[in-house]
C-alpha cells in the first residue's frame, strides 16, 4: 500500500510516464530524435509551440547542421 | 514575454542538442540557427491540431504497416497508442502529430528491438546471501582445525581502548547479524516500569525537600529502624553521622518523626548511636593488625563474635521486618529494648578492648588478665550471659598462650626468640653439671615481677620445672621412649572449667580457673618428674651417694674414721717431707675406707692437700688435707659444688678433735705418775682430763647432736622431693643447717677460734707432757715445779669474765706458742725444766680457764638470739661445773 501521493507526484509520474510512451512511438516512428531533444520538443509544445512549425524547425536544422543524422533533403 | 522567454530558453536548448557543436565555437552558425527556430516558431501560419486528423493518420498508419507485412509495428505502435490515450493529457495530439511529421520512414528503419534499448535495465535482482557465500564463502571448517593460541594475544598489542572497542564492535555486527537474520528491533526495548521507580525515589528520603516550618524531612519509623540496624552494623548511613577518625556516630538533626517530638524520637535514637558507637570503634580495632600471635587470637575472636552478630542477630531482625511471619508492630522502642539487651556482652567488649588498648603495647597480656577479672566481675554481678560470653574468649585467647607452654613441658623446647614466654635460655653452653639451675631462667620484667599474666604466677615455678626436668631426662637419654602420657591432656575451656548450666557457677571463676590449670599442669608434670626421680633414686643413688658422704666427711662410721685419723695423725708425726702427698694420702684413704663402700665408691675417693702455712703443731694444719668425691653430673645438679667446701669444713673440724683426741691419749697415766712433783702431776692430771673432756664433748656434740639429727631430717626430707628443685632445696638447706650449728659459720667465728685454741691446748699439752717424759730418765726426780696455786684465784677470777676480747685471745694464744717456742729453746737445767713445764701447764690451764668460759657465754648468747637450742645443750655441758648458774 503506497502512502498517498502529493498530485505533483502524480503529474510528475504521468509526465515521465508519457514521455516514455511517446519516446517509445517516436523510436518505432524512426523519428531520431533522443530522449533529451523529446523532452525538449514536449516542453516546446506544451509551451505552446505548433507542431508542425516545430518540425520544420528542426528538419531544417537538421538539414543544415547535422548530417550525422544520415537523413536526406528529401521528404 | 515569460512565454517567449521560456521558448526562447527552450529553443536554445532543442538546437543546442541537436546541432552538435558547441555554439561558443562558431557563434555565427549559432545565431543563424536561433534565427530560424525563431523564424520557424511563429506559429500563426500554422492551424491547430486537429486530433482526429491525427487520429486517421494514425489509423492510416497502422493499416499501412500490416499491409506491408509489418504487424509487430503494429502491434507496439498500437499498444503505446493505448496507453498514451489512457493518460489524459492535453497536448497529446500535438505530440503524437509532431512525431508523426518527424516519422522517417519507419517501415524500413525502425526495428522493435530497439525498443529494448530504450527499456532502462532491469534493476539488478538484490543481493541474496546465497549469492554471496557462493561467492566468498565466510566459513572454511578448516580454518578451525588446529589454532595456534600463542601466535596473538591481545597483551602484546597497544591498541587502545577506543580502536578495540570499535573493532569489537565491528567484530560484533556480523555476528550478530548471523545469529538473527530476522531481528525485531523492538524486541531491544524494555518496557519501563515507571512505577518501580516512583517508589525507589520515595524511599530514597534523604532526597526528599525538607520541611519549611522546622527544615528537618519526615521519616517514617520504619526507615528510622532500617537505618538503626545498618548503623549497629557498621554501615555508612543517612540518619547517622560516622566518623571513621575518631570512631564516633552521631545523629543527624535533619530528619524527624511525624508522630513523636523531636527531642524523644533524637534521645531514642542517640541512645541506640551510642551502642553502634562502640561496637563501631570495636570493628576499627579489630582491622588494625597485630605482630604478635596472642593479641592476634584476640583480634580474631573479636571478630568472629562481631560477624556472629552481624549475621544471626542484626539480619534476623532486618528479616523479621521485611519478610513477617506473623504481623508485627513497627516500633522503635522495642528495637531499641531489644538490641540494648542483645547487645550488652559486645558493649561490655568494646569498652574493655578501649579500656587495655594503650596497655596492650606495654603488656602482651593485658588483655588476657583484664578478660580474667572481668569474667570474675561478671560472675559476681549475676549477669551470666556476659560471663559465658568473655569466659569463652578468655578461653580461646588462652589456648594460643598454652602453646609454648605445652611445647615446653611436653619437650623441653623453646621456641625462637618467644618473647611472650617466660621462660628463656640464659646459658645454653652451660656444663651439664649445671643444667638444673644455670641453663634456663625465668624471664623476669619490671621490679623483678614474672613475665606472665597475673592468674598463671602460682604455676609458673611447677611449669618451669617441669620444662626442666624433661631437658634433663633427655640429656640423660632416656627420655622419649614410654615417656607419652596416655591419658589424653585435660581440656581448658569454658565448658570444663566453668560447666554447662544456664546461671552462673557457685565457685569463684578464679577458682574453678587454678583448679583446672592445676590438673592441666599434673597431667604433663607429673610424668616427668616421677620418671626423672626415680632415675636419680635408683639408677644414680642419690641416697647412696649422700651416705657415701656422711662417711667421708662427717665420720659416720666412727672406727673407719678414727682408723683414717689415726693413720694420718702417725704421718704427720713422723714428720718425713712427704707426709702429705695425696696419692700416697688417696691410696691409704682408700684403703681404709675399703670396707664400707662399693668398690666403685671407692675408686672415686680423692684426697686432696692445700698448701697452708705452717702453723707449727697447731690443728690447724690439719686443714690442708682435703676429701673429695667424683660426683656422676646429674648428682651435681643436685649436690652443687659450692656445697662440697662445707663438707670439707666439718670434715676438718672433726678431724681436728680426733687429733686433740689422739694427741691427749697418748699421754699416759702412768709417766705422769713417775713424775716426782706431786704439783705438776696433780696438774698434769687436771689438765689431762679437762682437756680430754673438752674434745670429747665437742666430738660428741658434732658427731651426735649436729650431724646426725640433720642427716636424718635431711635423709627423711629427700624421700619425699618430687623435683630436682626440691632435692637440692632441700641439701642445700642440710649444710646450711649443719654449718651453722657446727659453729662454723661467720657470724660464730670467734667461737669457732676459741674451739681452735682449747684444742690447740691440748696439743701444746701433750708436747710438754712429751718433753717432761723425755727428760724424766736424764733429771732424776729433780723437777720442782712451783705450786699452781697463783693461778688458782686467777682462774677463779677468770670464770666470771664473760666476755674476753678476741685480741687478747689471739695474742694469749699467740705468745702462749711463742712461750712454748721459747721454753722449746730453752733447755733449762734440770730445776729449770720443771719448772718451765709447771710455768707451761699452769699457763695451760690460765688459758683453759679463760677460754672455755668464752666459748659457753658466747655459745648462750647466740643461742638466745637465734633460738637454737643445740648451742643451749653444748653450753649446758660445757658448764659441767657450775652447778648454781642455772639461767
Amino acid at each position: 500500500p503506497s502512502p498517498p501521493a502529493s498530485s505533483q507526484d502524480v503529474k510528475r509520474k504521468a509526465a515521465r510516464e508519457v514521455i516514455d510512451i511517446l519516446h517509445e512511438i517516436a523510436t518505432l516512428l524512426n523519428t531520431h530524435l533522443d530522449r533529451q531533444q523529446l523532452s525538449y520538443c514536449v516542453s516546446l509544445i506544451e509551451n505552446g509551440a505548433n507542431p508542425e512549425a516545430l518540425a520544420n524547425v528542426i528538419r531544417k536544422l537538421r538539414s543544415e547542421y547535422d548530417a550525422s543524422s544520415g537523413e536526406g533533403e528529401a521528404e | 514575454m515569460a512565454q517567449n522567454a521560456k521558448l526562447g530558453a527552450l529553443t536554445e536548448e532543442l538546437i543546442r542538442s541537436i546541432v552538435k557543436f558547441d555554439p561558443a565555437t562558431n557563434k555565427q552558425a549559432y545565431r543563424h540557427a536561433k534565427d530560424l527556430a525563431k523564424q520557424g516558431l511563429r506559429a500563426h501560419q500554422y492551424g491547430r491540431t486537429n486530433q482526429f486528423d491525427v487520429q486517421a493518420s494514425y489509423k492510416g498508419l497502422d493499416e499501412k504497416f500490416r499491409v506491408l507485412n509489418r504487424d509487430d509495428l503494429a502491434d507496439a505502435l498500437d499498444k503505446r497508442l493505448e496507453e498514451l490515450q489512457a493518460i489524459p493529457n492535453k497536448w497529446t495530439p500535438e505530440y503524437l502529430s509532431l512525431l508523426l511529421q518527424l516519422s522517417d520512414r519507419p517501415v524500413e528503419n525502425s526495428q522493435v528491438e530497439a525498443l529494448e534499448l530504450l527499456r532502462p535495465p532491469p534493476p539488478t535482482p538484490p543481493l541474496t546471501w546465497a549469492e554471496i557465500v557462493a561467492d566468498d564463502p565466510y566459513s572454511d571448517e578448516d580454518i578451525w582445525k588446529d589454532i595456534d593460541y600463542a601466535a596473538e594475544s591481545s597483551e602484546d598489542d597497544r591498541t587502545p581502548k577506543k580502536r578495540g572497542g570499535r573493532q569489537s564492535k565491528e567484530d560484533s555486527l556480523p555476528s550478530s547479524i548471523d545469529h538473527n537474520d530476522a531481528y525485531d528491533p523492538e524486541s531491544c526495548i524494555v518496557p519501563v516500569h515507571a512505577q518501580a521507580i516512583q517508589e525507589i525515589s520515595e524511599s530514597q528520603f534523604w532526597k526528599a525537600a525538607p520541611e519549611e516550618q522546622l527544615d528537618k524531612i519526615e521519616i517514617t519509623e520504619l526507615q528510622a529502624i532500617r537505618e538503626a540496624l545498618f548503623m549497629l552494623a557498621g554501615l555508612p548511613t543517612s540518619l547517622y553521622v560516622n566518623n571513621p577518625k575518631n570512631g564516633s556516630i552521631r545523629v543527624n538533626h535533619k530528619y524527624n518523626f511525624s508522630h513523636a517530638l523531636t527531642a524523644t524520637m533524637e534521645d531514642l535514637l542517640s541512645q541506640l548511636a551510642d551502642i553502634g558507637q562502640d561496637l563501631y570503634r570495636l570493628r576499627q580495632w579489630t582491622l588494625r593488625r597485630s605482630p604478635l600471635p596472642l593479641i592476634q587470637t584476640f583480634e580474631a575472636a573479636i571478630q568472629f563474635r562481631l560477624t556472629e552478630y552481624d549475621h544471626e542477630y542484626l539480619a534476623s531482625q532486618q528479616r523479621r521486618y521485611l519478610v513477617p511471619d506473623t504481623p508485627i508492630a513497627v516500633s522503635l522502642l522495642e528495637l531499641h529494648h531489644d538490641i540494648r539487651s542483645t547487645s550488652r556482652p559486645l558493649v561490655q567488649l568494646a569498652k574493655l578492648v578501649a579500656e587495655i588498648e594503650p596497655l596492650l603495647l606495654v603488656n602482651p597480656f593485658a588483655h588476657l588478665e583484664t578478660l580474667f577479672d572481668r569474667t570474675g566481675a561478671a560472675q559476681m554481678a549475676l549477669e551470666s550471659d556476659v560471663f559465658e560470653f568473655l569466659s569463652k574468649i578468655f578461653f580461646e585467647c588462652l589456648q594460643t598462650y598454652l602453646k609454648p607452654i605445652r611445647k615446653w613441658m611436653e619437650s623441653g623446647e623453646l621456641g625462637a626468640n618467644d618473647e611472650t614466654f617466660f621462660v628463656f635460655e640464659s646459658d645454653s653452653g652451660s656444663e651439664v653439671s649445671s643444667l638444673w639451675h644455670d641453663r634456663y631462667v625465668l624471664r623476669r620484667g619490671k621490679g623483678n615481677a614474672l613475665r606472665s599474666p597475673e592468674f598463671l604466677q602460682p604455676a609458673a615455678h611447677k611449669i618451669f620445672n617441669t620444662g626442666k626436668s624433661v631437658i634433663f631426662l633427655k640429656e640423660l637419654g632416656i627420655y622419649g621412649t614410654g615417656l607419652a602420657s596416655t591419658e589424653p591432656e585435660p581440656r581448658l575451656d569454658h565448658l570444663t572449667v566453668c560447666g554447662d548450666s544456664s546461671t552462673v557457677p557457685l565457685s569463684p571463676f578464679a577458682e574453678l580457673f587454678e583448679a583446672a590449670f592445676e590438673r592441666w599442669i599434673r597431667s604433663k608434670f607429673s610424668l616427668a618428674s616421677t620418671v626423672l626421680r626415680e632415675h636419680l633414686f635408683v639408677q644414680f643413688g642419690l641416697f647412696r651417694i649422700l651416705k657415701v658422704f656422711s662417711h667421708l666427711f662427717l665420720g659416720e662410721d666412727g672406727s673407719v674414721f678414727q682408723d683414717f685419723a689415726d693413720a694420718i695423725f702417725e704421718r704427720m708425726d713422723s714428720r718425713q717431707r712427704g707426709w702429705n702427698d695425696r696419692y700416697l694420702l688417696t691410696e691409704l684413704a682408700r684403703g681404709v675406707f675399703t670396707n664400707s663402700f662399693a668398690p666403685s665408691d671407692v675408686d672415686k675417693v680423692i684426697v686432696r692437700t692445700i698448701s697452708i702455712k705452717d702453723q707449727g703443731r697447731s690443728v690447724k694444719n690439719l686443714r690442708s688435707i682435703a676429701m673429695d668425691y667424683a660426683l656422676p653430673w646429674p648428682i651435681m645438679n643436685i649436690i652443687q659444688r659450692s656445697s662440697i667446701s662445707i663438707y670439707q669444713q666439718v670434715f676438718t673440724f672433726l678431724l681436728q678433735t680426733y687429733r686433740a683426741k689422739y694427741l691427749l691419749q697418748r699421754v699416759e697415766w702412768n709417766q705422769l705418775v713417775r713424775l716426782k712433783d706431786n704439783r705438776l702431776t696433780h696438774m698434769a692430771y687436771k689438765l689431762r682430763q679437762r682437756l680430754m673432756w673438752f674434745s670429747d664433748i665437742l666430738r660428741s656434740y658434732l658427731s651426735e647432736t649436729v650431724i646426725a639429727i640433720s642427716t636424718q631430717a635431711m635423709t627423711a626430707d629427700m624421700g619425699r622431693a618430687e623435683d630436682i628443685d626440691e632435692m637440692s632445696n632441700i641439701h642445700i638447706k642440710f649444710l646450711a643447717r649443719l654449718q651453722e650449728q657446727a659453729l662454723l659459720s661467720q657470724n660464730l667465728k670467734p667461737i669457732y677460734r676459741a674451739i681452735i685454741s682449747l684444742l690447740d691446748l691440748g696439743v701444746l699439752f701433750s708436747e710438754i707432757h712429751e718433753k717432761i717424759v723425755q727428760k724424766l730418765p736424764t733429771a732424776k726426780l729433780r723437777h720442782d715445779l712451783p705450786p699452781k696455786s697463783p693461778a688458782k684465784p686467777a682462774k677463779a677470777a677468770n670464770r666470771r669474765k664473760s666476755v674476753i676480747p678476741l685480741v687478747v685471745e689471739n695474742q694469749s694464744s699467740d705468745s702462749s706458742d711463742s712461750e712454748l717456742d721459747a721454753d722449746g729453746d730453752n733447755p733449762v737445767g734440770e730445776g729449770s725444766s720443771g719448772d718451765a713445764g709447771l710455768k707451761t701447764l699452769n699457763q695451760i690451764e690460765e688459758q683453759f680457764g679463760k677460754l672455755l668460759p668464752f666459748v659457753t657465754a658466747g655459745l648462750r648468747s647466740v643461742s638466745r638470739a637465734g633460738a637454737k637450742p643445740v648451742w643451749e645443750m653444748l653450753a649446758e655441758r660445757l658448764e659441767w661445773d657450775k652447778p648454781e648458774d642455772k639461767l
